[in-house]
């Protein structure tokens, strides 16, 4: 039953170890709120052979994610830690870093740390944007304001910073569903408008969101 | 019939059809090099733009202030409250938006090109290669 | 002796019908849009463009007939050994793709670092090599 076969799928299996460090939980996820900015994670491993192992290097896929060790040499049985710090940087949704981890025992067979985060803003307003021609007819345009399921935040009220661009805040469903109308007054001419849009949350440092018109 | 013979058989008999897909096949891919992702420009086809472009910088406000493109805006995740309406100020619909970043900043460029087509804004680019090739023609 | 014999054909058979079923799909989803695989060929930066292309009109054919022809008496051993060749070297692709691809920078390079989305082709693989071994001791 020696077949080739066999021993090729062996093969690949044994390559799957990652020299002799053994780690907890290689790939972690995380739901993260903008408002947060960074998510830590630690990465725990144990030195599971018989030689004392050197962490050569601690790569990082970019900028955003860092990564620390507090020492590089183990000895057998010996259990570390590798601390991930990746910054979200204004960043939504979901977000996927990795590190890799270089030993003086497997040069070649890096192993593979993942982070992931699914940065949910619990507040979306589609669009960010309303955009009107020049010499277009001035309808009314409208923003929608969405709150996810698991929260529930009050739109306190939305101001314009350009009077002949008015924008009226209007409340379908509290807490979860509202409507701004965006009612322009003179379309001859380029112009532009920022709304400011005060809310309740999170509620130690309330945010001021924004959105825009523009007449070109 | 061994197998090996059995395996060369089959190997030749799939050239025939192989080669008529080269040849034919509607969705066949062409031989010249440069595959593009969607939404991906080169920067020999942006140049070639000219004016009509509208430049993008997606790294931190330190690299932009080192150095960037002529006449591009930086435009990031980080600073955007504050960046995307003066964005807004310079943009016209019609202009074709070029977003770049560095291998440093983590697909920003893409990031950035997919929260203003989010927007309605568009046509939005991704320059292949970013800063790097940008600076690699200089 | 009689049952084993008749569990061991059984089992043989729907092996193949898996493995030979799956070549086969897989076979008619690439012969279908060979842009789109010689693109996937090139994400893994393995070889050189022209020979993406060429993998890309050659392979799919090669696991579509091989698929087949593992129902053919007179073929089947050859395609069962196109078949654990060709299931080989997608895995030591994969693998090279899982390690490497984090150590290119990622960013403006179209070049997105191997997702969660490779570990799990590396298991399906190393699952149809375990078949392929299955009938490969039917020939013993």
């Amino acid at each position: 039953m020696r077949t080739p076969v066999f021993l090729l799928f062996l093969s690949l299996f044994t390559c799957s170890t990652y020299g002799q460090l053994v780690f907890d939980q290689p790939e972690q996820s995380f739901k993260a709120r903008p408002e947060q900015e960074m998510i830590v994670a630690k990465y725990r491993f144990i030195n599971s052979g018989k030689e004392s192992v050197k962490i050569e290097n601690v790569q990082t896929s970019c900028g955003c994610t860092t990564a620390a060790l507090k020492k590089t040499e183990y000895a057998p049985g010996e259990s570390g830690e590798i601390e991930a710090k990746f910054s979200f940087g204004g960043r939504a949704g979901k977000q996927e870093k990795a590190i890799v981890v270089t030993t003086s025992h497997a040069r070649d067979k890096p192993t593979v740390l993942r982070l992931l985060v699914d940065i949910k803003d619990p507040v979306q307003i589609q669009p960010q944007l309303v955009l009107w021609r020049v010499g277009e007819q001035p309808n009314a345009k409208k923003i929608q304001i969405t709150v996810a399921d698991d929260a529930s935040v009050k739109i306190l009220s939305v101001a314009s910073d350009n009077p002949s661009i008015k924008a009226e805040l209007s409340e379908v469903k509290p807490g979860k569903e509202y409507e701004i109308e965006i009612t322009p007054s003179d379309l001859s001419q380029p112009a532009g408008a920022t709304f400011l849009i005060h809310t309740n949350y999170p509620t130690q440092n309330p945010r001021t969101l924004y959105a825009y018109a523009r007449v070109k | 019939m061994k197998p090996v013979r059995q395996a060369v058989l089959i190997l030749l008999a799939a050239l025939v059809p192989a080669g008529v897909t080269g040849l034919v096949h509607p969705r066949r891919p062409s031989w010249s090099e440069e595959t593009l992702a969607p939404g991906e420009e080169k920067l020999k086809t942006v140049l070639a733009w000219g004016t009509a472009v509208l430049w993008v910088d997606a790294r931190s406000q330190r690299e932009y202030e080192t150095e960037h493109v002529p006449g591009s805006l930086l435009l990031n995740l980080e600073a955007w409250d504050s960046l995307f309406p003066r964005f807004l100020d310079q943009w016209s619909p019609g202009r074709k938006i070029v977003v770049y970043c560095s291998s440093r900043s983590c697909e920003m460029s893409h990031e950035v090109a997919a929260r203003l087509e989010q927007n309605g804004i568009s046509p939005v680019y991704v320059l292949k290669g970013g800063w790097e090739a940008w600076k690699a023609a200089r | 002796m009689g049952f084993s014999f008749q569990f061991g054909r059984t089992v043989g058979f729907i092996v193949r019908v898996v493995l030979g079923g799956l070549f086969i799909f897989a076979g008619i989803a690439k012969i279908y849009d060979p842009a789109t695989f010689a693109t996937e060929l090139d994400r893994y930066q393995l070889l050189p463009w022209k020979i993406c292309v060429a993998a890309a009109d050659y392979l799919p054919w090669v696991e579509f007939l091989s698929g087949l022809c593992l129902f053919l008496k007179s073929f089947e051993r050859g395609a069962l050994l196109l078949i654990t060749l060709l299931l080989s070297v997608f895995t030591l692709a994969l693998a090279s793709a899982l390690v490497r691809g984090l150590n290119i920078d990622c960013g403006c390079f179209g070049q997105v670092f191997a997702s969660t989305g490779t570990i799990l082709p590396i298991s399906r693989n190393l699952v149809l090599l375990l078949l392929a071994g299955i009938l490969w001791t039917r020939y013993r």
